[in-house]
């Protein structure tokens, strides 16, 4: 575990592996000492953000090193959520195909077959970033150059990595399909998917699609 | 009804102190982009400093009063006028009258300014802020009550800077800061700030910055972090910048700077001055000792 501060109101923790990184965010949130601001696990890292007025980022460090990793709090066990997709809104399926070697059936079948756990949530509010895509299916770049719009519920993957757009935004990411249901309401403070849950895609076809849109992940789906 | 957005400007944003606790929902921190002029602006008026105002952004809306409303423009000096009637001095209180027309035009230095009202403006909060999503719109009407001040003023419209600091921005190293094999340009050089700058974040051009190679995985950034893009040149995140980032982070301008990082305008130059942390501690809490002392002054004063 090695500590950098990233400026004066945050501390960044590099763990050893990304199931780490959610074990000791866990810890610092449930310590939550008074100056803490929020706890940003990704990948194998966690931003820890403070008042900067009320300690610095030396004593936080001190902090981390004893108090926040010596408490064993009882793990946060992982939430299991279902996201329909579906594959017939793809964009990008001949080139994924393309670029691994499949048939687009088998990019779909591999794709909706792999449990994923979300790594990080940025980019866009609410926008998970899940790992890790298997083998075959790794390794497609991402479109040379990116789409001005990609619509809110696309499901793309790159490198080692899926996703779901929850809201509309440029991305070069390979869409591979759509999602009907709702991930992220800003303005209702609604965000289903945190750092650690985990995820699988469920193939639906159009008819199940109309059926589903707009609902909430949790209402057609919650968190097993 | 208390203001009408007739014209709304260039990009002008309801904002508080932000969303300090939600980046691990991927939503930035938000809120005013130059914390001091928010709070010595919302101090003339009377109100707490955070309390929500209008951030204006290089050229201001123009607003029609429903209502007497007490006001005061903060910050990058606005040109600004009530028509038909006077000018309105930056840093001074005026009071609005119903039917009254605010125009807020350019600034001829700076880049945001904010416009406090009595009481503060009213809006949703979301994730325990009501800074907004969205900039204003035209016909948007902003909520604020009745109200009205006599004039005053601080001894400025926007808080000095120190000769020596003028132009330049001071930082500590970034996570990254050792994949950097010309790290000493970024020091020397002087950066122009381009036009593609934003809240989100503040684009910079100057000498290619060579690093070794390797890809950063994404991890948690924060306002003031210095990232240099794959093309060697930096981008210096702002307070709507993304919350993780994969671009390797040379610096991270400190506390006491990150408004005037707010204020950069396109076309300008900044250099980047480095200090060890305790020099940037020192700089934080006069700063922070600086407003709270003309807060106290306004606060003692209001019934004067």
């Amino acid at each position: 575990m090695t500590f950098h501060p990233l400026g004066e109101e945050a501390v960044l923790v590099y763990l050893p592996d990304e199931a780490a990184a959610v074990r000791f965010a866990d810890a610092v949130r449930a310590a939550k000492p008074a100056w803490l601001h929020d706890v940003v696990p990704a990948y194998a890292s966690v931003g820890v953000f403070f008042n900067a007025s009320a300690i610095r980022s030396a004593e936080v460090i001190a902090w981390l090193r004893t108090s926040a990793t010596r408490r064993k709090s009882a793990a946060v066990a992982p939430r299991q959520h279902t996201i329909p997709v579906c594959y017939e809104f793809q964009q990008d399926l001949a080139r994924v195909a393309e670029h691994t070697g499949l048939t687009p059936e088998q990019v779909i079948d591999k794709h909706a077959a792999a449990e994923y756990t979300v790594y990080a949530i940025g980019f866009v509010p609410g926008f998970p970033y899940l790992g890790y895509l298997p083998d075959e299916l790794s390794g497609v770049p991402r479109l040379p150059s990116p789409r001005v719009r990609v619509e809110p519920g696309s499901v793309g993957l790159t490198a080692k990595q899926t996703g779901v757009y929850p809201l509309a935004r440029p991305g070069g990411w390979n869409l591979l399909g759509r999602t009907p249901l709702v991930l992220v309401d800003v303005a209702d403070g609604y965000f289903p998917l945190r750092v650690g849950d985990r995820v699988q895609f469920r193939r639906i076809g159009e008819t199940e699609y109309r059926e589903l849109e707009g609902e909430r992940l949790t209402s057609a789906s919650g968190p097993a | 009804m208390p203001l009408t957005v007739l014209e709304p400007g260039l990009y002008s944003l309801l904002v508080d102190t932000g969303r300090p606790a939600s980046r691990h929902l991927g939503v930035p921190v938000g809120g005013a982009a130059d914390r001091a002029a928010l709070a010595l602006g919302n101090g003339l008026v009377g109100n707490p400093p955070d309390a929500l105002a209008l951030e204006l952004t290089m050229t201001g809306p123009t607003l029609r009063a429903e209502q007497r409303t007490a006001c005061v423009i903060f910050g990058s000096p606005f040109f600004a006028a009530v028509a038909n009637k006077a000018r309105v001095e930056p840093g001074t209180t005026f009071t609005l009258e119903p039917g009254d027309v605010l125009k807020i035009g350019g600034t001829p230095g700076g880049v945001r300014g904010y416009l406090c009202v009595a009481g503060g403006f009213a809006g949703p909060p979301v994730l325990n802020s009501a800074s907004a999503l969205e900039p204003i719109s035209t016909d948007a009407v902003l909520a604020c009550a009745e109200s009205r001040v006599r004039a005053r003023s601080l001894p400025f419209s926007s808080l000095p800077v120190e000769g020596d600091l003028v132009g330049v921005l001071r930082i500590v190293p970034g996570p990254q800061f050792d994949w950097f094999l010309t790290a000493k340009q970024f020091f020397q050089a002087e950066y122009e700030v381009l036009p593609a700058s934003n809240r989100m974040g503040v684009r910079l051009r100057g000498p290619k910055l060579e690093r070794r190679p390797g890809e950063l995985i994404s991890e948690p950034v924060a306002p003031g972090a210095v990232q240099i893009t794959n093309d060697g040149q930096p981008i210096v995140l702002g307070v709507d910048g993304q919350t993780i980032g994969g671009y390797p982070k040379i610096a991270h301008v400190i506390r006491a700077d990150l408004d005037r990082l707010a204020q950069l305008r396109p076309g300008g130059t900044v250099r980047f001055r480095q200090v060890i942390a305790d020099e940037a501690e020192v700089a934080a809490a006069a700063r922070e000792s600086t407003i709270r002392g003309w807060l106290t002054r306004l606060e003692v004063t209001r019934g004067l």
